[in-house]
């Protein structure tokens, strides 16, 4: 029976428990500090992947909302590092683990931050689910729709808060548009560009889709280093000999793990999308694809990958090389257009933006969600859907093809072959 | 350009190779066909070649699988994969998969003739495409009686699930299972089953029994319900969400949150009576984006506010009214002047500061006036505000009307300074020219309007201003870059431009600010895509400060490596390795994620970049003497103009403009001798010439001996050219023969023969010109009379240098477009 940290006090230390733990409120007031944390409320964190992003500045911090007091990795570099960081910035002696197995179980976790290649996110996911974590997920999501599905499953069921991290339908001017997603919100919620629209991620409309993720072919195989567990590395991803090409920086341009450019970036550009158009319960129900032949292993270019909705809404991807020419918009509506740095074709169109209510306000602060237990504004519901627009588009480059997919039942309509990419199996004895 | 061409050659040569009937080859020749066109670039040439795979199998699947060999150094299966893989796919189509028994029935004769443990794994996944989808098997769920015992010993997550088992089995028991777990004093629990409740049997059949409980919850509880009808946007619980909008606490936060949701009259008047109260904050969020019209509502609660006769100057009283107003700014509710006016005449100072600070949001077109005189009286506190709201009215209006309108107000003020900031936000270049003025008057306060307007007009006002005094250039510099970024459209200004703030920028004694403004000028400059802004960006990879400022190298390697993945233009080898090498070694420095896939980035250009060609003497030329000017390397054996001839991988590019400063000579002066070069035109019309004993710093065609053409007078502009001036000519003295160059793009030879006083110029192996300067103008190079018409030259104008002893060979450049390659000279020495 998986123990929970509150639990373990509970059942280990009622009295000592009791003694220490004030109510907040009371001193909250008396500090005049509405971010004053009770010990009792500090929550408590722990980190699968130290390599790549779970060392960023962004996620490699712990502070007096939550205390970073695990970390796990693969590679035994990664872990020393991460440990010798932790004792360096925090003054903390993390506990460390090969098998984020343990690290899922560890009582003494709250949130299980999942920073892997994305083909261990749904297994990770569902684990620390089951285990009554809560989630704190790198994009993109999952490496495929069926595993989406059981995060989502998972979450619900074992009453859990999920967080997805990418955070343009929130906050920041994404990558080189040059504004944020509220504006564009109220100015799509107005009516104004008329409807059904199309949205250009391209170049041509600041968005860069970061080519050079793709795979080498006819990789020779190397011995594996003494520092990395290469079979724990690959986990559910079937076997292929060892190349430093296939992980940590590079991992990405390989559809055993990821989908190249569009995993890395798909998720971050398409997840606003669905918010500004309003999608975030529905999917694409076509997707057509314009790109030269994929390997079956590495990650290729591609030309262009086009979703519609049922409605008549594009979402046009426009590869590196491959953008539009001229002047073009980020939003196309019937009746107006608007482009980089919210220049549009309607005029005047701030003053009448600005009369507009707000958006409705949002859950943007992962801890209070944890503490209040109401949903995220990106969770799992949200999360997953666009994050399979990104794997809808990775199955369609790989067959080559156009899809119908079915967003209810999300499977692909009459294409077995697709749909064996919605659910694939994996590596024993690793199950979702 | 490159990829376009090179999918457009790989069509037409897989079409050529599809075309031939599939049924007369040998399944070999179609598999080595179909090979030979892997990976496909398109959708259209992969079914062309899978169709004649597909109609080979089984034989075409085990004659591919057979070339592939276990992997390995110089193994090369990667088209063998690109072809099993598509044909998987293509007899995957439901368009056609007819076929796909056979590919199956290849495939596992094919997996199973494999020794290799890799390339067998790889036909069996290929295999497993083949099969029909089938649902994943779902794993059992709790029973029931385990459901039970978990709800009551399990840990939080196990009575999650549980309950969640419990309600999905049984339906019924939703509303008892939702009634026990509202009583839990676990967060996690409660709003599980809540949540999951509402998925079972749906919102609308939760709201009378979360209705019935309300009055009895705990306050977290109480929240998670509150919170919950927002989320489902409950009207009917409208009245019970406004009532508990006045509670304090986590309560009153949610009901709040709630009432924004859900809308409505009551959740309306609820929220801005709360704009007093204690979760004041939060009411002014939710009446943000409170859907619909609110206007007259907000207005009558203004209204009641200003009327209630307290003093709001005391205490806490103001907060309500100071809420109200922050919202009639939010929403621009323009229904609130009157009270907005009324609060500016009030006589209180607190009333007119508050006021006057929201008059921006409520002004229409007809309060110009009124604002103005406002501005024109107003104590320095106050004047923001006013500006605002006159600029607001003036938006009413055409940019045009705006100006003349506000000039006319402004003849009429009092402080004319006070109307500076309106006058900078019309945009238009009277503003710019008014501005401009008033500075030059020695108005400070002109000045910093002249910083905001929108206009290109004011870009050379701030350089010219900033060049005046540059331990104040600051501001105005960074006000010129975002300027030039935004509206120069010209690229070689642009590089122009931003070269100039780099370059002021490096003598500026404030090190802070030296690196702000090299940072962004270094930013706008990396939207330049030429082979100049990467050679300008490239200078300051080194660009490093002291702690904290760290220097703009970061900026500067952005910059090389995105104008190197953009221009179209080429970059000289060299150049190339040099800056991105740099470039990638800043970014591994960082550590970072995204900075680790921008050295991959710069590796991959890297790798595609090509060292330049080195040209070579022949080796007749070698016993002959001849000297290598020009090889490809670099121009150390030249002077002048080195921005407008740049060596590039090979070649000299030449981008100099016309005049005695576009110039390149060489380092020696030369008698008599023999010039042998390569040049090409990249477009139609280029202009150019070879200066012969030139002097440095005048114009070789009168005042060096003569100027020998480069033209390309095959454009179509040229047809009317004057014979002297053809390709070749010895301009304005002797007529060349009119050849036909080769087309643009390709290399012309052309060798100039100098021996005192004659001149030979040999084309492509054809001699164009062979003549005497001193006999073509009868010994007469400039009139006898000393008038600017001479009658002896053959286009009558004086050539003073024609008689020049020796002098510099030069490249006199007219624009771009010109190549020149693999220069020699044969120095003949100074006889004759």
């Amino acid at each position: 029976m998986a123990q929970t940290r509150r639990d373990f006090i509970k059942k280990a230390g009622l009295s000592v428990a009791a003694a220490t733990i004030l109510p907040r409120k009371v001193l909250g007031a008396m500090n005049g500090d509405k971010k004053y944390v009770a010990p009792s409320d500090r929550m408590t964190r722990g980190i699968i992947g130290v390599g790549g992003i779970g060392m960023s500045g962004l996620h490699f911090v712990s502070d007096e909302r939550c205390r970073l007091v695990a970390v796990c990795d693969v590679d035994k570099n990664h872990l020393d590092n991460a440990l010798a960081k932790g004792q360096e910035r925090f003054g903390e002696k993390l506990q460390a683990y090969t098998d984020w197995r343990d690290l899922v179980r560890d009582p003494n976790v709250d949130i299980v931050h999942i920073a892997t290649p994305s083909h261990w996110h749904g297994l990770m996911a569902v684990e620390a689910a089951r285990a009554g974590k809560d989630i704190f997920c790198e994009k993109p999501m999952t490496r495929t729709i069926g595993e989406g599905r059981k995060v989502v499953e998972a979450v619900h069921k074992y009453g859990r808060i999920f967080r997805l991290d990418t955070w343009f339908r929130f906050k920041d001017t994404f990558y080189g548009l040059g504004t944020t997603v509220e504006p564009l919100k109220k100015l799509v919620d107005s009516g104004l560009l008329g409807w059904p629209l199309t949205v250009r991620i391209s170049g041509a409309t600041g968005f860069a889709w970061k080519f050079y993720w793709t795979g080498k072919t006819n990789l020779e195989p190397q011995p594996v280093p003494k520092e990395l567990d290469y079979d724990m590395w690959l986990g559910p991803a079937p076997y292929k000999p060892y190349h430093p090409h296939r992980v940590h920086s590079s991992f990405r341009g390989y559809w055993d793990y990821e989908s190249g450019g569009l995993g890395d970036m798909g998720q971050h550009y398409i997840d606003p999308v669905q918010y500004i158009l309003g999608k975030d319960d529905t999917l694409p129900v076509k997707v057509e694809v314009d790109a030269p032949q994929q390997h079956p292993d590495a990650v290729g270019i591609w030309r262009s990958i086009t979703y519609t909705y049922a409605d008549g809404c594009k979402i046009i991807l426009e590869g590196e090389g491959f953008e539009s020419e001229g002047k073009v918009p980020y939003i196309e509506g019937p009746k107006g257009k608007v482009y980089k740095g919210f220049e549009c074709t309607i005029p005047n169109v701030m003053d009448i933006i600005n009369q507009l209510p707000d958006p409705e306000p949002r859950n943007t602060d992962f801890l209070d969600c944890v503490r209040t237990r109401r949903k995220f504004a990106l969770a799992e519901d949200n999360g997953h859907h666009s994050c399979t627009i990104v794997n809808i588009g990775s199955c369609a480059l790989r067959l080559g093809r156009t899809l119908h997919f079915d967003p209810d039942k999300q499977l692909f309509i009459g294409d077995d072959a697709a749909n064996l990419l919605v659910n694939q199996p994996m590596r024993a004895p690793w199950k979702i | 350009m490159k990829k376009i061409y090179s999918i457009a050659l790989l069509l037409v040569l897989s079409l050529s190779l599809y075309a031939q009937d599939a049924r007369n080859r040998t399944v070999e020749t179609v598999v080595a066909d179909v090979l030979a066109a892997m990976p496909a670039q398109t959708a259209d040439i992969l079914s062309a070649n899978m169709a004649d795979l597909a109609a080979t199998a089984p034989q075409s699947v085990v004659e591919v699988a057979k070339l592939m060999k276990p992997a390995a150094a110089g193994v090369k299966n990667s088209i063998y994969e690109y072809a099993l893989t598509g044909l998987v796919n293509y007899v995957n189509d439901p368009q056609h998969n007819a076929k796909a028994g056979d590919v199956m029935k290849g495939l596992q004769e094919a997996a199973a003739a494999c020794q290799d443990a890799v390339n067998k794994s790889f036909f069996e996944s290929l295999q497993r495409m083949l099969q029909p989808y089938q649902a994943p098997q779902e794993e059992p769920g709790l029973t029931l009686k385990e459901a039970k015992k978990l709800l009551k010993a399990g840990s939080t997550a196990e009575k999650c699930l549980a309950a969640c088992t419990i309600m999905n089995e049984q339906p019924a028991k939703v509303w008892k299972t939702v009634a026990s777990a509202l009583k839990s004093d676990d967060g996690q629990f409660r709003n599980s089953v809540i949540g999951n409740a509402t998925k079972v049997v749906g919102a609308s059949a939760l709201v009378p029994l979360f209705v019935s409980k309300f009055k009895k919850l705990g306050s977290e509880a109480k929240a998670d319900v509150l919170n919950w009808f927002g989320d489902n946007k409950i009207s009917a619980v409208a009245g019970l969400v406004a009532s508990a909008v006045p509670e304090g606490g986590e309560v009153g936060k949610a009901a709040i949150s709630a009432a924004g949701k859900i809308g409505g009259n009551k959740a309306l008047a609820a929220l801005l009576g709360q704009l007093g109260g204690e979760n004041a904050e939060e009411s002014l969020t939710a009446l943000k984006s409170f859907k619909g019209d609110i206007q007259d509502e907000v207005c009558a609660a203004l209204a009641g506010e200003l009327a209630s006769g307290k003093d709001f100057s005391v205490g806490d009283n103001g907060k309500l009214l100071q809420n109200l107003l922050k919202l009639v700014n939010a929403r621009k509710i323009a229904k609130a002047a009157k009270q907005v006016y009324s609060m500016i005449g009030s006589g209180s100072k607190y009333l007119e500061a508050l006021g006057v600070n929201s008059l921006q949001n409520v002004v229409g077109p007809d309060d110009m006036e009124k604002v103005a005189s406002l501005l024109d009286n107003s104590a320095p506190v106050q004047e923001k505000a006013l500006q605002n709201a006159l600029t607001s009215a003036l938006h009413t209006l055409a940019p045009a009307e705006q100006y003349s309108k506000l000039s006319g107000i402004m003849k009429k003020a009092a402080n004319v300074a006070k109307f500076y900031p309106c006058l900078a936000a019309t945009g238009v270049d009277e503003a710019v020219d008014d501005l401009v003025a008033d500075v030059e008057g020695g108005s400070w306060k002109a000045l910093l309007s002249l910083l905001k307007v929108d206009n290109y007009k004011a870009a050379p006002a701030l350089l010219k201003l900033a060049k005046s005094d540059l331990s104040k250039a600051g501001p105005l510099l960074s006000r010129y870059i975002s300027l030039v970024d935004e509206y120069e459209t010209s690229a070689e200004k642009k590089r122009f431009n931003l070269g100039e703030v780099l370059s002021l920028a490096g003598s500026m004694e404030d090190a802070a600010l030296r690196t702000i403004l090299k940072k962004s000028a270094l930013k706008s400059l990396s939207g330049v895509p030429t082979m100049k802004a990467f050679l300008l960006a490239g200078k300051y990879l080194g660009d490093k400060e002291v702690a904290p400022f760290n220097g703009a190298f970061y900026e500067a390697a952005d910059a090389v490596r995105k104008i190197a993945a953009k221009t179209t233009e080429e970059i000289n080898y060299t150049d190339l390795k040099d800056n991105l090498t740099k470039a990638a070694e800043i970014y591994a420095s960082t550590g970072k994620a995204d900075d680790a896939y921008l050295v991959k980035e710069i590796e991959t250009m890297l790798a595609k970049a090509e060292p330049s060609p080195i040209s070579e003497l022949t080796e007749e030329e070698k016993k002959q003497g001849f000297e290598m000017l020009f090889d490809g390397t670099g121009l150390d054996n030249w002077q002048g103009d080195m921005e407008g001839y740049i060596p590039v991988n090979g070649t000299i590019y030449v981008s100099a403009n016309y005049g005695s400063t576009g110039n390149l000579y060489t380092k020696k002066e030369y008698r008599n001798f023999v010039f042998r070069f390569e040049f090409c035109f990249l477009r139609e019309g280029v202009n150019n010439g070879v200066g012969i004993r030139t002097p440095m710093g005048v114009d070789a065609a009168y005042y060096g001996m003569c100027e020998c053409q480069i033209l390309d007078h095959d454009a179509p502009m040229y047809a009317n050219l004057r014979d002297y001036q053809v390709h070749g000519s010895a301009y304005g003295l002797i007529p060349a023969k009119r050849v036909v160059h080769k087309p643009l793009g390709e290399w012309n030879t052309e060798e100039i023969r100098v021996e005192g006083d004659r001149i030979k110029v040999t084309l492509n192996g054809e001699v164009i010109l062979d003549g005497n300067l001193r006999t073509a103008c009868k010994g007469r190079n400039v009139s006898p009379d000393g008038s600017k018409e001479n009658p002896y030259t053959y286009d009558h104008k004086n050539h003073p240098g024609l008689f020049n002893k020796t002098g510099y060979i030069s490249f006199c450049g007219h624009g771009e477009g010109l190549k020149i390659r693999n220069v020699r000279v044969l120095d003949l020495g100074n006889k004759k």
